[in-house]
């Protein structure tokens, strides 16, 4: 592997460790908020 | 604490577009080095992970002092985010050296004092994110992983020193040194732009893993409510 | 309760601060992660035959390509003592007479390093070439000298 092969594997891990890191929080965040508004909902139909 | 929309989208904008200047100094403008040629440029993403990862766990272990202090699930909440983030950057730190290290020293892998300390450094907060998750209670998570994140922490000046302390195969630190940086002033440019890159990176993950964390209270307090309730 | 718990706190703080200086000074007297020369040569007879790992300065006119048997023979120094190198293979781009490295290998009792690996050492410096074409042409005639005598298949 030469200089430039070395140096665009270096890249190329960096790259998909954060963007696979920021699109998997993306997706927690998503679910996680969805199971509070079904808490929540859930909640109001057994008060009334 | 809760932040408007608009800033975490303007901070993860800020810091990809400084990301990508970062990229185009680290890759086309800066120079090549007189003894390593084209592949030193690896740098610009090695140092500024550690050095971001660094910061992280400073955080954590601050966030981890105070929740040790106040008992509020709120640091707790920082501690463990932040954590989250220095790990990923650890691990792009030990990728990005192997790399550099095939391709100048010969070896992906050596075990001196420098490349030994940064595996266990990835390892304890690992450790960190996995004992928090066996622990059933959520202040039994935050108070053991408070300790462990604190004592942890010892590991980072440890490996700053290391190459400072003993033989490593690894060389000195470039910049916090007697008599200082040992770095053109365009490579040292190059690396300044790609770090406050990357910090930015952090700060926009930190606050958007903050709120993952919160919501997460507050769906248990609302399952526990209800639990008492019926 | 508070008190307390900040008493612990510094408490805690204090013996973890003992902790890592008793580590500290442990480490800094057995992490031996390479000899130099010339503590192989002193220690001598106490290391032969063990696995080591040796690092110094590529001695100025001591690399020796052999292509028949793949044999690269140098000599590492610490500008006190030399140790004599042999290893079957090529080492990495960066290793030169002049520059730093580190061998894996074994002391063998016939007075030499049996390598098994080379890892060449760079220093903490970083500089643009000063002509990027010289520096270009002096890597090409390093590598076309040891090339030359390399087996053509």
């Amino acid at each position: 592997m030469g200089s430039w092969g070395f140096i665009a594997l270096a890249y190329g891990v960096a790259t998909i460790a954060l963007a696979g890191y920021l699109i998997l929080l993306g997706r927690r965040l998503r679910e996680a908020g969805e199971e509070l508004t079904a808490l929540e909902r859930e909640g109001e139909r057994k008060r009334r | 604490m809760d932040h408007p929309s608009w800033l975490g989208r303007a901070l993860g904008a800020l810091a990809g577009l400084v990301l990508f200047v970062g990229m185009y100094l680290g890759l086309v403008l800066a120079p090549p080095d007189a003894v390593q040629g084209q592949v030193q440029r690896i740098m610009y993403l090695h140092v500024p992970s550690i050095v971001t990862a660094y910061l992280a766990f400073t955080v954590t272990c601050v966030a981890s002092v105070l929740y040790l202090w106040k008992r509020e699930l709120a640091y707790d909440a920082v501690a463990v985010s932040s954590a989250e983030i220095g790990v990923v950057l650890t691990g792009i730190t030990l990728a990005t050296g192997c790399i550099w290290g095939k391709a100048t020293w010969g070896v992906w892998w050596t075990w001196d004092a420098r490349l030994t300390l940064t595996a266990i450094l990835f390892t304890i907060y690992v450790g960190y994110l996995m004992l928090r998750a066996f622990a059933e209670e959520p202040q039994a998570a935050a108070r053991y992983g408070a300790v462990l994140a604190i004592l942890g922490f010892l590991d980072i000046p440890m490996n700053h020193m290391a190459v400072q302390w003993w033989r490593t195969l690894h060389q000195p630190s470039s910049i916090l040194r007697p008599g200082g940086p040992s770095m053109d002033p365009v490579m040292l440019g190059t690396l300044v732009v790609n770090l406050a890159g990357l910090v930015l990176l952090y700060t926009y993950l930190l606050l958007k893993r903050i709120r993952l964390e919160r919501t997460r209270h507050r769906a248990v307090a609302l399952r526990l409510q209800r639990g008492r309730r019926g | 309760m508070k008190g307390k718990r900040a008493k612990y706190l510094v408490a805690g703080v204090i013996i973890l601060g003992a902790l890592a200086g008793l580590v500290y000074s442990g480490m800094k007297e057995s992490m031996v992660y390479f000899y130099t020369p010339s503590e192989l040569t002193e220690k001598g007879e106490a290391l032969r035959d063990k696995a080591l790992r040796v690092g110094g300065m590529v001695e100025q006119g001591s690399v020796r390509w052999d292509a028949q048997q793949l044999l690269l023979t140098f000599a590492l120094t610490d500008g006190r003592s030399t140790v004599p190198v042999r290893h079957r293979g090529t080492a990495p781009d960066l290793f030169k007479e002049g520059a730093g490295a580190v061998v894996e290998g074994i002391w063998a009792p016939e007075g030499y390093l049996r390598s098994s690996t080379i890892m060449a050492k760079h220093s903490e410096e970083y500089k643009a070439p000063k002509n990027p074409e010289t520096l270009e042409a002096k890597k090409s005639l390093f590598k076309s000298l040891l090339k030359e005598e390399k087996p053509k298949p």
